[in-house]
């Protein structure tokens, strides 16, 4: 696997890899002691998961080993190749956000993956995942527990001291619009039968925080600002609950749009000059020039894992690329250019900073 | 047996010659002239319920078995086409992102490779055929299709047809069916209990 | 072998109980399953049948007809082969309650050969001549069908036609490549509440690219296999 880092992580040593070809990313982390934990799937160019590549390279028990898969919020990019993770990953706990047990919800996996619209989405991604959990239900009980574990904000979702793993989101507000929104996204009778896409509302994603001793690492997920105090960055600023530190390291939300950005994260969430990660997202051309401007005016320390902007396609045969050219004004490859931005301490050394590794196409600006 | 069962397994056996009936097998436009006179003979014959439906079908078949008899001794030999010959270089399938203006933007999947990576793609309006603007709506699936076409002195000539999905609309069968499916799925994952 | 593509085309029949009136033009504009001047070409046609028995209609890409038995619709251009089984899907969505027994994938493809020299090897390689020498005068292969397991898990069985053409100017060979399905072998999928037809339009939706591009390496690997010229 190209564009990947290799050498299994010590024991005592944490990692946080953040992974983004240029349309999705995946965030993995080794909480110490050989165990792993999957934030997010997006797949290759072969369109197979990077966590599952990249573990397997590291050679991970993916069985064993994988102990969670957690995804912040259904949309493709966020989500491509989690089925395929999870079933690798025999004895993992699937999180998702707390919204996700909406019978609307279930009820759009179904409409769209019988429809058969197109390809693979994110819908088939989550209904596989749940066919998945259906199917690991123990034989012998009637009772047993298989849903997902559904997430909320100031939820600690993995204690293993001095680690500990918190969602700082979805908000009870949250959830109640995110499941109101699945109910607006129902189609009606006689409408016509379309992709769901991603542009909807990223409120009710999982906010990460994972401190360790003396260190933090946020990861934003998609989440997004909005002018409601009990939704978006201001119900996770305005927490008395949360854990009053500051991390260091921060995976940048929503590829750093300029709408999930606000100076008070950079004041109260992070240290000084964050080692700050962002992961393009092509389809929407995020990063804008403007928006690494701005990022760049916060910290000295930004990366991305891969060029915002994709390589020109180039067929074998001349008369594909003449073909469409007469037609296409831009093209380019969603997902050349893939890259991991890599983070290890010391679990036991709080004096052992953040040590950055760029692989691949990831690079700092 | 039903019925249909028989048709079915007559199909599936020695089904081969009765559906070549509609192929290229001789001059077509006689065989449908005919074929036309033969639906006003028998739309004049009075129409009843029951088993003289089936009959008068029975009959209309026998008639159509003779004129495709009729057509069997022509040669095997296929219409003759024109010298023209197109060639499929590549078909994608599409995904429209956003349409702005006079700009569509949308993501490529290539049905010939689906391993080979997907594009981003912007194009004009212009490039959609008309009859398809109205469908042209954030999620709408397209085809694509990169073609070579060679006449007859082997010029070539390469170019691209954009032809949108049609899918029927979300039926009430559709949405009851989902509606029944998420009951039992929620069921089973999450004990059925209140959101 | 120098064998070209003469004509490639796609066939999907849908054998049940039809109400031919139905499928009117007027009907696939209701439903917005052909472009309004498909439609409109479709009703000025001359190949236009309307009667209670039997529908034909064409367009520039397809051909389509229904009897009471069968369901029929040809798309004449590999570039077409898609919104064929679109169409095919969506008519049985639209007509789910129409009782459906068989089902046929089909593709055509038509290579045209250089001499009628390689026709006579393609024969002599398929029904060898000697088989027939001792009990017939001159004998020549008129058609060969064959049958196999199908491509895909859901059809009963693949059937593949081969039938030599050809004159002094023109030699050549077709081969018809069809995928059956039953739906009396499909009842156990239909008893989750889904009909034989909303079953068959989903299967033509999933099947369609690998039945087809099946027949295209079937035909290449046959053709492969015929001996070339001696040296």
């Amino acid at each position: 696997m190209e564009g990947t880092s290799e050498g299994a992580p010590a024991p005592e040593s944490i990692e946080v890899s953040i992974f983004g070809p240029g349309v999705g990313e995946c965030s993995v982390l080794h909480l110490g002691d050989g165990k792993w934990f999957v934030v997010d799937s997006c797949t290759d160019k072969r369109g197979d998961p990077i966590a599952l590549n990249y573990l397997r390279k590291l050679g991970v028990n993916i069985t064993e080993d994988v102990t969670d898969i957690l995804v912040t919020h259904w949309h493709d990019d966020h989500i491509a190749g989690v089925a395929e993770l999870f079933e690798a990953a025999d004895s993992a706990t699937f999180h998702c956000p707390s919204a996700f047990d909406s019978r609307n919800l279930l009820q759009l996996l179904s409409l769209q993956r019988g429809a058969k619209i197109s390809g693979s989405s994110g819908c088939d991604e989550l209904a596989n995942v749940f066919e998945i959990l259906r199917e690991r239900k123990p034989k012998y009980s009637r009772t047993a527990k298989v849903g997902p574990e559904l997430v909320k904000a100031d939820q600690v979702l993995v204690r293993k001291p001095p680690l500990e793993l918190h969602a700082l989101s979805p908000s009870s507000t949250d959830i109640t619009n995110a499941r109101h929104d699945f109910a607006e996204l129902l189609p009606q009778f006689k409408s016509p039968k379309r992709r769901l896409l991603e542009w909807y509302e990223n409120d009710a994603s999982i906010v990460l925080l994972l401190v360790c001793g003396e260190r933090s690492v946020l990861l934003g997920a998609d989440r997004e600002t909005t002018d409601h105090q009990n939704t978006g960055w201001s119900v996770i600023l305005n927490s008395s609950v949360r854990p009053q530190v500051k991390a260091g390291v921060y995976k940048v939300p929503h590829h750093g749009s300029e709408n999930a950005d606000r100076e008070e994260i950079w004041t109260e969430l992070l240290e000084k000059d964050p080692l700050s990660v962002v992961a393009p997202y092509r389809t929407s051309g995020l990063p804008r020039k403007s928006d690494i401007k701005r990022l760049k005016s916060r910290t000295t320390q930004l990366y991305l894992t891969a060029p915002v902007e994709g390589a020109e396609p180039s067929h074998s045969s001349t008369g594909i690329d003449e073909g469409m050219r007469a037609v296409a004004r831009q093209r380019q490859l969603l997902r050349s250019g893939f890259g991991q931005v890599r983070v290890r301490f010391d679990r036991d050394d709080d004096d052992d900073g953040f040590n950055v590794a760029c692989f691949g196409s990831a690079h700092q600006i | 047996m039903s019925s249909l069962d028989m048709l079915a397994v007559e199909h599936s056996t020695g089904i081969s010659e009765d559906w070549e009936w509609f192929e290229e097998r001789g001059p077509k436009e006689q065989f449908l002239r005919e074929l036309k006179m033969l639906e006003d003979r028998l739309a004049n014959l009075p129409i009843s319920e029951g088993s003289a439906e089936v009959d008068l079908n029975q009959l209309l078949m026998k008639e159509m078995e003779r004129l495709w008899e009729s057509w069997r001794e022509h040669s095997l030999k296929p219409d003759s086409r024109p010298e023209t010959t197109v060639d499929i270089l590549k078909e994608w399938e599409g995904v429209v992102l956003t349409v702005s203006n006079d700009d569509v933007q949308a993501r490529l999947t290539d049905m010939n490779d689906p391993a080979n990576q997907e594009e981003l793609v912007t194009f004009g309006l212009d490039a959609i055929s008309p009859q398809d603007h109205e469908l042209v709506e954030p999620g709408a699936v397209f085809y694509w299709t990169v073609l070579r076409e060679t006449d007859a002195f082997e010029n070539v000539r390469n170019y691209s047809q954009i032809r949108f999905r049609r899918l029927p609309a979300w039926s009430r069968g559709d949405l009851e069916r989902a509606e029944t499916e998420a009951e039992q799925l929620h069921e089973e994952l999450f004990g059925g209990r209140d959101e | 072998m120098a064998e070209t593509l003469k004509a490639d085309t796609a066939k999907i029949v849908v054998v049940g109980d039809f109400n031919p009136a139905i499928f009117q033009p007027e009907w696939f504009r209701r439903h917005s399953l052909l472009r309004d001047a498909e439609v409109a070409a479709a009703t000025e046609s001359d190949d236009l049948i309307l009667s209670r028995r039997l529908v034909n209609f064409e367009t520039d890409w397809l051909e389509f007809q229904v009897t009471p038995q069968r369901l029929f619709a040809k798309a004449t251009r590999p570039s077409h082969f898609r919104p064929l089984r679109d169409l095919v899907a969506g008519i049985l969505q639209v007509a789910n309650d129409t009782p459906v027994v068989f089902m046929g994938l089909v593709r055509i493809l038509i290579r045209g050969l250089d001499s009628r020299e390689e026709w006579h090897r393609i024969e002599d390689t398929l029904v060898p001549k000697e088989m027939w020498a001792d009990s017939l005068e001159d004998p020549g292969m008129l058609s060969l069908e064959i049958a196999g397991v199908p491509p895909s898990e859901r059809a009963t069985r693949e059937v593949v036609k081969l039938t030599p053409f050809g004159d002094d100017e023109d030699v050549g060979l077709s081969f018809e490549v069809r995928v059956e399905y039953l739906a009396e072998e499909l009842k156990q999928a239909i008893e989750t509440g889904e009909t034989a037809a909303g079953l068959f339009s989903k299967i033509i939706t999933d099947d369609w690219s690998e039945v087809s591009s099946h027949a295209d390496s079937l035909v290449a690997d046959i053709l492969d296999k015929i001996p070339g010229d001696e040296p």
